[in-house]
């Protein structure tokens, strides 16, 4: 799909394996009328250059969080503990002064809904080369002439005078190209995606992920996507990190782990996934019980109280994470 | 105030289709639908024009008074179509020269009370915390400070005369704008494009200025024109008084006030004045309905 180039560098030369980031051991907290809420435990995990990778979970397990505490945009008062480290470099407490200089450069961020991310009373134009403007350096019409090509890059027809449009004047889809381009604009080596095909229909949602995986390949960009649709994951992720109540569950490569889902949660959620190749006698599966409460930090494993496969340790020990590898799993009646 | 919507509204006849259509010019181009608001538009510009170029055309200087035609009643015959006033000025002179005054204070006084409102409120609300708590706490003790009151504290410390109506009106003006901006920027920022512009990198001014002020700009609009006739009639109100403006320099206030006290003998003097401020305040009103019209979310 993009065709035009758009890597300022040769995408051979950015293809290092390697971790750009490490996070280690990360909590977040919030401090509310009731006392302090724990949204996110104690998630450790590192990304790789260049490869995609899915953070799976339902409403409240964290995920956004994660991201949030990531790009120092957590609410006022959210607080992280724990290690986040870009290319080394300790990013988790840094003033925002320092990190404004990352943000946009070195990792930006899509969020969900492209119909309220954009500036409703500025020009697209203006939106797209405010960030070259400040991270390149670049004069007025250098970041024009790179925003026009990012805009061509991401397949928006016309781009030369679309450019010169407000928000309102494109559609959801659209805005969401907009949005991918203005993140991708300074070329990040990390992209963090919140769920960033939920507000738009199907048919634009399946573009929508193509053209991210097509850039982020052109680029070799690692790219983050959150979401809690594991038909989207499945398509795109090299890996995925499934996560429940603040916890890591279950992480590995995308392909074995949906051949082969270990942890009782993942099993459930993707036995909860309609297929069209199955026959589902009329009902869908749900896994019964809530999402825990943020508040309530269980002792041991926090699915416990869903799990069909519980044992009376599950409640009070709180499991090892196994770790063979390439993937792990934390969870007392499973193995890998 | 109304050249610039003029403009604006010129222009969205035209640059509609090519360059993209602002929300502002979406704004502009509903109100162009409404009759009164247009009709104000039309009377407004009018009586700017006349007091722009009026004392130009005139043949008799505002401030030269002529001793043979004294307290002349308005009559086309003699040239003084709105007569003269009892030191023998023209009063139609009289009262475009005021209208200068009137106006360029009203105009002034609203875009001092715009620039500061929307500077402090933006910062207050997008900061929060304690600073917008200092911020908005000084802005409750301004607000509890009775106008006329603190006009006359002024007007004692810098003499009587336009800067002191000029200070005293901008310096408390503009706590409204100011706490209507705050108010729009608390539910803008957290918007998701002031996240994403956070997300960029972008500095907390920056976005202040860039993403949030844009955005306040609709109810500021409205807000504004209905404070320009509040200041007018401020200024009026407190020339009437002998706070404002002075001999020889005439606004409609003074005009007013001088009128009033001829009423008995020559009550053109009150009449003509009066006339235009009520005309100008009419006009001012019906444009700023119709911008309230246009820019009311909920009413679209």
């Amino acid at each position: 799909m993009a065709t035009t180039k758009i890597a300022e560098r040769p995408a051979a030369g950015i293809r290092p394996s390697g971790t750009i980031l490490e996070v280690n051991d990360l909590k977040v907290e919030f401090r509310t009328d009731s006392g302090k809420v724990a949204a996110v435990n104690g998630v450790s995990f590192a990304l790789n250059a260049g490869e995609v990778v899915g953070i799976v979970g339902e409403s409240g397990s964290g995920k956004s969080q994660i991201l949030m505490t990531i790009m120092g945009l957590l609410a006022k008062n959210g607080s992280g503990s724990g290690s986040v480290k870009l290319r080394g470099q300790e990013i988790l407490g840094m003033k925002d002064d320092e990190l404004d200089k990352l943000r946009g450069a070195s990792m930006s961020m899509i969020f969900q809904d492209p119909m309220t991310s954009l500036n409703p009373f500025l020009r697209v134009s203006t939106q797209l080369t405010e960030v070259l403007v400040k991270h390149r350096g670049m004069g007025q019409a250098e970041a024009m002439k790179r925003a026009i090509e990012m805009l061509d890059a991401v397949s928006i027809p016309d781009a030369a005078k679309r450019i010169r449009l407000y928000p309102h004047e494109f559609s959801g889809g659209m805005r969401q190209r907009v949005m991918i381009s203005m993140a991708l604009l300074c070329q990040p080596s990390i992209l963090f995606a919140d769920e960033p095909t939920t507000a738009l229909d199907v048919t634009v949602q399946a573009q929508i992920l193509d053209l991210m995986k097509d850039l982020s390949a052109d680029l070799g960009t690692t790219v983050v996507l959150v979401t809690h649709d594991l038909g989207v994951v499945a398509s795109l992720c090299d890996r995925v990190i499934v996560l429940y109540g603040g916890r890591i569950m279950e992480s590995g490569p995308a392909e074995d782990l949906f051949a082969n889902p270990k942890h009782p949660y993942t099993r459930g959620l993707l036995a909860s996934t309609p297929r069209l190749d199955e026959q589902t006698h009329g009902e869908l599966h749900t896994i019964p019980g809530q999402p825990p409460a943020v508040a309530k930090e269980a002792l041991g494993c926090p699915f416990e109280p869903r799990c069909e496969f519980r044992e009376p340790r599950c409640k009070t020990v709180r499991p090892v994470i196994q770790d063979d590898g390439s993937r792990t799993v934390a969870c007392h009646v499973v193995s890998l | 105030m109304s050249d610039a919507a003029f403009e604006l509204i010129h222009e969205s006849d035209h640059g509609a289709t090519v360059a993209g259509r602002s929300k502002l010019k979406d704004g502009f181009g509903r109100m162009r639908r409404n009759k009164m608001a247009m009709v104000g538009l039309v009377v407004l510009a009018l009586i700017v024009l006349a007091c722009a170029f009026g004392p130009f055309v005139l043949p008799f200087d505002p401030n030269q008074s002529d001793f043979d035609s004294i307290s002349i009643p308005p009559a086309f015959a003699g040239g003084h179509i709105f007569g003269t006033d009892d030191l023998g000025r023209d009063l139609f002179a009289r009262v475009l020269e005021g209208g200068r005054t009137s106006l360029l204070i009203g105009v002034l006084a609203t875009i001092v009370a715009i620039v500061i409102g929307i500077s402090y409120g933006a910062v207050a609300g997008f900061f929060g915390g304690a600073v917008d708590t200092v911020m908005m706490r000084i802005v409750d003790v301004l607000y509890s400070l009775p106008f006329l009151f603190f006009v006359i504290m002024l007007t004692m410390v810098l003499g009587r005369g336009i800067e002191s109506i000029l200070i005293a009106i901008g310096a408390l003006l503009w706590l409204t704008i100011a706490v209507i901006v705050r108010g729009q920027t608390l539910s803008l920022k957290h918007k998701e494009f002031i996240e994403a512009a956070r997300a960029g990198g972008m500095k907390p001014f920056t976005i202040v200025r860039q993403h949030i002020i844009p955005n306040t700009i609709g109810p500021v609009i409205v807000y504004a024109s209905l404070l320009v006739p509040e200041v007018i009639l401020g200024e009026s109100f407190l020339s009437y008084l002998g706070l404002g403006v002075q001999e020889p320099q005439s606004s409609w206030g003074t005009l007013i006030d001088g009128g009033a006290q001829a009423m008995d003998t020559a009550p053109w003097q009150l009449i003509v004045p009066g006339l235009f401020l009520a005309a100008t305040l009419f006009s001012l009103n019906f444009i700023a309905d119709g911008l309230r019209d246009a820019f009311d979310p909920k009413d679209r």
